[in-house]
Order: structure tokens, then sequence, then C-alpha cells
């Protein structure tokens, strides 16, 4: 029991010493038996006030994992109030998921996973699933605060979120777009040392760290499903777009399972709210697998179809008679919002054609009063959705000017004026499209001050993203399998003059489209080159000119890689 | 009159079918139309016209069985008497002359025995040039009685006894004379390319490539590619004219050069340029394709310029010269007013009977670009009064549809009824494009590489291995009952297939 405390030392440490100083350590608490953890000590202390949880997070974790233990071997169908929310233990392991050391935790990846599966399990059998929400939440983002890794926790997290019906508590997780899987350990290699500070969480969220339970792709497809619900719930179509095309481009042989039919449907309703019509399939989509997906979801794509000629019969009309597929499919509230949402299109489209339009003709082809067409415009115009204003020839001075209507003697009760002044006001107004037009308000400036810092902000994602392909690439350039392509490559070429360096340095990017399969092309690359270049060459803002040169790199990247396949 | 003939039966089922039908009095004189042509395409020409114009249809069928009575032509016969029945029940002439038929069907069977005879005697006798002779002889035989499929046959057979370049180089022309009244033009289009290529004499090339260029050009137009069409009409060597020529000069007038009658002997052994397209046809197609499909400037160098070959053609049609030069001086409604004047005579023409519409309303549509081009906003009522809209159609509407179509580059002020160029400032426009385009840029790059790592991890979704859809194992317990937009349960693989 005096060892208990050996561990973090006082003094500063190298990794490597930590790391074998850490090992050592644990090997030795595993010697302790389990019923000592549980044990109240002679000051009438037990193992949870004597220890700091975020200092002492092993023992910590070594003290609670016993107590589920106990529980497990004992008690099957009754919880002990301890465990249940709010109890003793329970309380602990909040505390413990909040606070503990994440670097500690690293290796203790399998008693860390079992009391987060445990709480979630708590909360299913006593049905209050929202309670594990934040803190498994904290937990998730403590270990990994780059939020680079699935882990197979991330799916039961989300799981847990859509039975509690908290979607927007899977936000935080879900900003972080996973990237990476996790990866093989390699003994012996750079920072293969679980304590070491990995360019990426992969580093040591690894296969046998215990950190995550074996990943199926099933596991992934749902994840990036329940993550789409998520936000198709909090209404951000963007964010759902690329989650649905997360499940879409999963890689898969000639195949699809049930996940990726259902993102499929959700995708084609998704996409028409995102851009009006159905898009092309992302290119990193497998197309085989598509076929098979599509032939499944027929109606979806024939409602889309429908909703690019924004006849707003036709689409009732096809929305009523699939009314019970969409709700088989769980997608009545997107197909309906689909058609709540068509008006905003059909009026998007007109910018195409008109400058401007009096509003009482628009209420006339949406068939809506004319008050209500105005209000709705100008809803859309505050949402930003249309760039646009309305006018009112007659302004409000001058509306009463022009004499009203003689209150027909006939009518019983003359309309109220505010009323009137109202109608009178939409039968006037006139709803101007500003989108290449010159009678632009003046607000360039700070038209031009938004788009700048949009651009900015662009610029540190994508070079954040950067680097992660960096990452990517340098990962695969060390698995097996590539390093077996890259020895057979040599065998073939041994007489050649040795090319180490050269082939090494080559076969690096080589690698990534060799082992990326589909992955690559060249899609954009290009095109955004020379728009970096037009805007390097127009406005000296420096961050553009980087920006251009990040993405300079990822085009010669995907070239190389479209090269070398 | 006019009017029964307009609610006639003939005409009252053209128009069930959709087709175009003239009802005004058309600018040509029958006869002297007729007149430039010899052998089938008469025939045709008058059932077209029989079939399009309600004014000259009587007039039509009776030139036209008149005519087909001189031949052997029962099949045409037949046509034409049917059709006057359904315009005119009670003309003499529309009752089935079967004393003639009898007659004529006999003649041609002894005849095409004799040919068939011939040519046995001949392969027995192994003399290519004479199976040459005697297929040819069948061929046109068959063409004259509108048996075309069997024309092609014999057609065809010829090219293995052509012993010439120059034999091959007839054949094929008359080959494609056949194609060109069945109306298969890619085989017309094959064809005469294969002539081109043809290594011939140079007179021999001379003489042919004016006819293959318009024949190509015909069955572009036929095929809808105008701008193509115009090209190759462009092409064709103002010699074509001259045949023609030379041809009234020696005396061989139309009529007589058919009526000499022989059957077979001189059926089909006209110059092309009367037996399909006179020079007038070219000028016109060639005239309107180029209007349709090229700017001003192409015009201008290509069309109308002195050095020009095809200036020659278009001397021969005086007002669509105008028109094309009022088009180049941006008099836009002047050269409109011509093509609409024209088009009850346009429509009459066999060939430009189907594109006639297409093509005036195009031009009408480049007309409306071009004149809007130098303004920044136009009224409507300007451009109403510039461009008379058809009637029953609002001007508003067909900038609309242009706008819609991509074919104008404009905005329409409903409010102020104008037609408003669009403002584009090319700095704000890249901004733009660059914040439109990064965002897709991430996302991709996001989803590849989530595939790449995907993969990497060996998370590739495999089939399953039994013949039946597999369970796929789902950790974890079953999913409460969760609103909307939620998943389905159950896991099933689904199969290809």
């Amino acid at each position: 029991m005096d060892r208990l405390y050996s561990f973090p030392p006082s003094f500063r440490q190298t990794k490597a010493e930590y790391d074998g100083a850490i090992t050592t350590y644990i090997k030795a608490l595993n010697e302790v038996p389990s019923v000592a953890w549980t044990e109240t000590g002679q000051d009438g202390k037990d193992m949870f006030q004597r220890l700091d949880p975020s200092v002492n997070s092993i023992p910590y974790a070594y003290a609670l994992v016993a107590c589920v233990d106990r529980f497990e071997k004992t008690i099957i169908n009754q919880l002990p109030e301890e465990l249940a929310p709010g109890g003793y233990v329970w309380n602990h392991m909040v505390v413990f998921l909040t606070m503990f050391d994440p670097i500690q935790v690293r290796y203790i990846g399998r008693e860390w996973r079992r009391i987060v599966e445990f709480l979630m399990r708590v909360t299913r059998i006593v049905n209050t699933h929202a309670e594990a929400i934040l803190p498994i939440r904290t937990a998730i983002l403590r270990l990994d605060p780059s939020g680079d890794t699935f882990t197979s926790t991330h799916t039961l997290f989300l799981r847990a979120c859509m039975q509690a019906g908290r979607h927007e508590e899977a936000l935080p997780i879900l900003e972080n777009y996973v990237h990476s899987f996790p990866g093989v350990r390699l003994p012996g290699a750079e920072m293969s040392l679980p304590c070491a500070d990995h360019p990426s969480s992969n580093g040591y969220i690894t296969n046998d760290s215990g950190l995550s339970d074996t990943i199926t792709p099933a596991m992934v497809h749902e994840y990036f499903l329940l993550g789409a619900t998520c936000y198709i719930w909090q209404q951000q179509w963007e964010s759902a777009l690329l989650y649905l095309e997360s499940v879409l481009s999963a890689p898969a042989n000639n195949c699809a399972d049930i996940f990726m039919v259902e993102a499929y449907q959700k995708w084609v309703i998704v996409a028409c709210l995102v851009s009006g019509r159905l898009p092309n399939l992302p290119r990193s989509a497998t197309s085989s697998s598509m076929r098979i997906v599509k032939n499944v979801a027929k109606p979806y794509d024939s409602l889309a179809s429908i909703f690019a000629t924004r006849n707003a019969q036709r689409l009732q009309a096809e929305i009523d008679a699939g009314s019970e597929t969409w709700k088989n499919d769980g997608n009545n509230g997107i197909v309906h919002h689909l058609f709540t949402q068509l008006p905003r299109f059909y009026i998007a489209d007109l910018q195409k054609t008109y400058a401007a339009i009096p509003v009482p003709t628009i209420a006339r082809w949406l068939q809506k009063p004319p008050a209500a067409t105005e209000s709705y415009l100008q809803s859309l115009i505050g949402w930003e959705y249309l760039d646009a204003s309305i006018e009112h020839p007659f302004t409000s001075d001058a509306a009463p000017a022009v004499p009203p209507p003689a209150s027909s003697p006939t009518s019983p009760s003359p309309p109220n004026p505010t009323q009137q002044k109202q109608k009178l006001a939409a039968s006037n107004a006139i709803l101007r499209f500003h989108r290449n037009s010159r009678t632009k308000p003046p607000r360039d400036a700070a038209l031009e001050e938004r788009r700048y810092a949009q651009l900015v902000e662009q610029a540190a994602r994508t070079a954040a993203l950067a680097h992660r392909v960096r990452a990517a690439d340098a990962r695969l350039a060390v698995a097996p399998p590539y390093i077996e392509y890259v020895s057979r490559r040599n065998k073939m070429q041994t007489g050649a003059s040795g090319g180490g360096v050269g082939a090494a340095g080559g076969a690096g990017a080589g690698g990534m489209g060799g082992a990326g399969g589909g992955a690559t092309g060249n899609g954009g690359a290009t095109g955004m080159g020379s728009v970096g270049e037009d805007l390097g060459g127009d406005d000296d803002y420096g961050v553009l000119d980087q920006m251009q040169t990040e993405e300079r790199w990822e085009g010669d990247e995907e070239d190389l890689m479209g090269d070398l396949r | 009159m006019a009017a029964a003939i307009e609610d006639s039966a003939l005409f009252r089922e053209a128009r069930g079918r959709g087709r175009v039908i003239v009802t005004e009095q058309p600018r040509i004189d029958l006869e002297n139309y007729i007149a430039s042509y010899v052998g089938p395409t008469r025939l045709y020409r008058y059932m077209h016209i029989a079939s399009t114009s309600t004014f000259l249809a009587l007039d039509a069928l009776h030139a036209g069985i008149k005519e087909v009575k001189e031949g052997f032509n029962t099949a045409v016969y037949l046509q034409l008497v049917e059709m006057l029945a359904k315009v005119a029940p009670d003309d003499p002439l529309a009752e089935v002359d079967a004393e003639w038929m009898d007659d004529r069907i006999k003649m041609v069977k002894v005849l095409t025995d004799r040919l068939e005879g011939e040519l046995k005697t001949y392969k027995n006798n192994m003399i290519k040039e004479s199976i040459r002779m005697a297929l040819e002889e069948l061929g046109r035989h068959y063409m004259e009685l509108n048996d075309y499929p069997s024309a092609i046959r014999s057609f065809t057979k010829m090219r293995e006894h052509c012993t010439l370049p120059k034999h091959i180089s007839e054949m094929t022309i008359l080959l494609i004379q056949a194609y060109i009244h069945q109306g298969q033009w890619s085989s017309v289009m094959s064809n005469a390319q294969k002539v081109h290529q043809l290594s011939l004499g140079r007179e021999e090339k001379a003489r042919l490539s004016p006819v293959l260029d318009a024949c190509i050009g015909l069955s572009q137009m036929q095929m809808r590619s105008y701008a193509a069409a115009a090209r190759s009409f462009l092409a064709v060597d103002p010699a074509y004219i001259a045949v023609v020529r030379s041809d009234s000069n020696t005396g061989a007038g139309p009529s007589s050069a058919h009526n000499q009658g022989g059957l077979a002997a001189s059926a089909g052994r006209h110059d092309f340029q009367r037996a399909i397209l006179t020079p007038n046809d070219v000028a016109l197609y060639g005239g309107l394709c180029a209007l349709m499909g090229m700017d001003r400037a192409q015009l201008r160098a290509e069309v109308l310029s002195g050095g020009a070959p095809f200036r020659q053609f278009l001397e021969l049609e005086p007002h669509l010269r105008r028109a094309i030069t009022l088009f180049c001086g941006s008099k836009y409604a002047a050269c409109l007013e011509i093509l609409e004047s024209f088009r009850p005579d346009w429509l009459c023409d066999v060939y430009m009977h189907d594109h006639v519409g297409q093509i005036i309303a195009h031009v009408r549509e480049k007309s409306v670009v071009e004149f809007f081009q130098p303004f920044s906003c136009v009224t409507f009522d300007e451009l109403a009064r510039t461009f008379v809209p058809p009637p029953g159609v609002k001007i508003e509407d067909e900038l609309v549809d242009m706008i819609q179509r991509g074919a104008l580059p404009a905005r329409i002020d409903l409010v102020d009824r104008l037609l408003i160029a669009p403002h584009t400032p090319p700095r704000q426009e890249i901004h733009a494009a660059a914040l439109e385009m990064t965002p897709k840029y991430e996302h991709n790059l996001r989803l590849r590489l989530l595939r790449l790592n995907m993969i990497g991890a060996g998370l590739e979704l495999k089939q399953p291995k039994g013949p039946h859809a597999v369970h796929v194992e789902r950790p974890g317990v079953e999913h409460s009952v969760m609103a909307d937009t939620q998943m389905v349960e159950g896991g099933d693989i689904y199969q290809p297939g």
C-alpha cells in the first residue's frame, strides 16, 4: 500500500523514464488483491477519500473497477443504491471521468473503458440516459482533446444522446470530425510510447491500448449516421451533409449495409435542402455500393427530381403518395421540411431571372396573400437566405396621402386602419434583388471585411487539415502492407542503381495512393489553386498567400498521388 | 374553297399529328418551282406541298397524279389518290384508275423479269463490267418504283464488280440518292465521306466534291446540327451552279428529261443538282443554317464577303442575302420581317419544312441578345416594338424563358418593366467564388481522408460470405423508441442484385 503513492513521482522525468516507472507501477498494482481496493483503511477513509483522481488516476480507476467487479459478480437484477445515479460510487465515477490525468489513463485503457461503459449500462438499466452524457462527453474530450480518433465509445455516446433525446449535447463531440482510427503500435518506433506527445491522437489510442473496443465498419457507419441525425435535429444541414457523405464514402467492396441505405435516403433530402437540387454523389463514394443503395431508395430520387422542378403541387402529391415510405424510414419530418422550404428555393431561383418583382406578383405565384408573402420575404432576407430588399414606393409618410379606398357602405364592418395600411403597403411593395445589381446598398466595405474574416478562418481550417493529411501519409508510409510493397518493388529494382533515398521519398505519397485505393483523384485541386492565385494577385492578404501555398501543397499531393497511381 | 380544304380530312389529320400547315398564300409558283427538279423528287415535292399548303394542295395533287401516271410508280400514285380523296372526295381524279394500275403492274413485272434475266446471263458469263451495268439498271429500276431497299441492295452489290474508282464513285452517288429518298441521313453522310476519301482524277473530283458537300450539309441539317451543316454548305464549290446552267443551255428541259421516258433508261440518270438539291436549295439551306449558327463577324467574312464562294449561291436567293446583310447591320427587325414573310415558302420545301420554325426562332433569340448587348437596360415596350412577339405571347414571357435557358444574360425588372444587364464586380465575384469553393474543397478532402484512413485501418465493408443476408453484429443493445428522423432497427446487409 505504500507503493500506492509512489507514482507519479514529484520530480521531472524523461518520457522513457516516465514510461518505465508507470509500467512498473501498474505491474505492482495488478498484484494487489481486488478486495483491498474496496476496503476502508484504519483511518476510516476509503480509497476514494485517500486518492486524488487527477493525480492518482490509476489507483482511483482500479478502485472504481473493483466496485464494478463486485457488483457484476454478486447482484444480477438489483442495482445497489451506491451505483445508481447520485449514489456514492456513481458520483466518484463522475468525478474520475471529469478529472482524470489523460496521460496516465493511456496506460489503463481497459479500466477506463470499463468505467465509461458501466456508466452507460447503469443509465440504461435505470432508464435515465441523460445522466451519463455529460461525464462521458467530458471524458472523451479529456482523453483526446483533438477529437481526431474514432473509438467505440463514440458510437456508444451518440446512442446515449439519441436515446435521451439530447441531440444538442452530442455537438461538441461531432464538431471534431474524426479522421483517424486506432492504429497499430509499432514497438521500438519513434513516438511509440503512449505518454509521448503524439502529433495525432491515434498514436496512443491504439488497438492494444484498450481505450477502444475492436472497431467494425458498421460501428463507424452508425456513428456517422447518428451524427448526421443529430445535425438534422439541429437543422445544421451542411454539417449533416458532411456526416451523411462520410457514410456514403466509406470503403465497401461491392456491397452496402443498412446504414448506407439510410444515409443515402437522408442524403437525398438534406442535399436538396442545402443546394436546392440533387447534386452528384461525392466522388469518394463507392459507385458499386451506390448502385445497390440507389435501387433501394428510388422514391427518394424521384422526390428530389420533383423538388428541383419547384412545383409545389406535384411535390405535395409525391409526399402524400409516399407517406408510408417516409414514415417507415423515419424521414417524415425532413420530407415535410422539404415542402416548407420549397418557396425559399423558388424565390432564390427568381433572382437568376429577375432584378425586381412586385410583391403581389410573387404572392400570386406562391398562391399566398401579399401581406404574408411580404413578411415571408422579410424573414428570408433577415436569415440572409436572400440578398434583396423590399421597397415601398409610397413611403409610410406618403401612404396616407394616397386616398384610402373609400370604405364601401355595403361592408358591415370597415377594416381597421392599420390592417388596411398594411395591406396597402404590401400591395405596393417591391422585392429588389441585389445580386449582380448596380443598386446595391453601400455595405460593400462591411461585406468585404466579413468575407476576409471568413477566408482567414477557412485558411486556418485547411491548414489544419493539411496537417492531418501529412500525418495520414506518414502513418501509411510505415504501415506493414506498404513496407511490403516497397520491399517488393525494391527487389524488382535490384541491380538498378540503389534507389534508397529517392525511391523512399517518392514512395511516401505513392503509398498513400496505393493503400488508399479509390480515395484519390484531383477534384478541385487545380481549381483551388487558380482561385487562390487570383486572390493572391488581387490583394495583399498575407494569410491568403499562405492559404494558397497550403492548397498548392494539397494540389501537389493529389497530383502526385494520381501520377503515382 | 380554301376554307373547305383547310377543314378537309387530310389537314385535320395533319394537325392532329402536330404538323405545321401553311394557310397563307405562298409566293412560289408551283409550275416554275417544280420545273427545276427531275426524277422522283418531283413527286415527293408534290406530295409534300399537297400535305402542307392549303392553297396549293389541289393543284399539286392534280399535277402530281397526272405526272405519276406517265411513269410506273404505282405506290406513289395510290398515295396521291388517297390524299386527293381526303381533300376533295368528289374530284374525278380521286378514284383509283384500276385499268391503268393493272396495266402498269404487268409492265413492271415484265421489265423486272427482263432485267433480272439479263443480270443472270451476265453473271453466268462472268463479265464484270456487264454485271455492274445490269445491276445499275436494276437499281435504277427499283428506284423508279419507289422500292428503295431493293435499289440499295442492287447498288451495294455493284461494289464488288467495280474496277475503277470512277465506278465506285458513280455507284456511291446512286446509293446516296437512294438513301436520301429513304431519309437515312447517317448512311448518306458515311457514304459521302467514303467518296471523299477515294483517289479520283482531278476532273472527277472537281465534279463530285460540290455534290458530296451538299449531301453532307443536307444530312447534317436533317440531323439538326446546324452549325456543322452551315460549314458544309458554305464549302460547296460554285461549280455546282455551273452544271445546271450548262445543262439547261443544251436544251434538255427538265420535263422533257423526265418524259423522255424509257423507264429505267433515263430515270435517275440526271444530274444530282436536279434530282435532289438545286443550287437555290443549297443557297437557302446554307444561308439559313449560317444565320442560325454563326455570329455577325463570321457571317460577314464567310458568307457575305465578295471573296466567299458561297456569295455566288446567295445571289440566287436575293431576299436571303438581304436578310443576312440586315442581320449583320444590326437591323434585326427588318431581317426578321423578311424571314417571317418567307416562312410559308420555306415550309413548302420538303427538307426545310421541319427546321424553319426552329431556325427562325433561334435567329430571333440571337437578335434579341445582340440587340441588348450595348445597353445596360431596355424597356419591354422598346423590345416589343423592335421584336414584335408572336400573337398571344407577351415579350416578357419570351424573355423569361430565354434567361432561364441561359440564352440571354440579363435580369428582368417587372416593376419598371425593364430588361437589365447584370452587373458583376470582378473582385467580389472572385471572393464569392473562393468562399464557395474552399469549403467544398475542405469537405471533399475530409471525406477522402476519412476513406483513406478507414481503408488503412482495414475497415472496408466486405460482402457477406453466406448466400443470404447476414446479420451485422451490433454491440450494445436495442434502441428505445425515438421520434422522427430516427434510425430504423436492424442490421441487415444488403446484397447486390
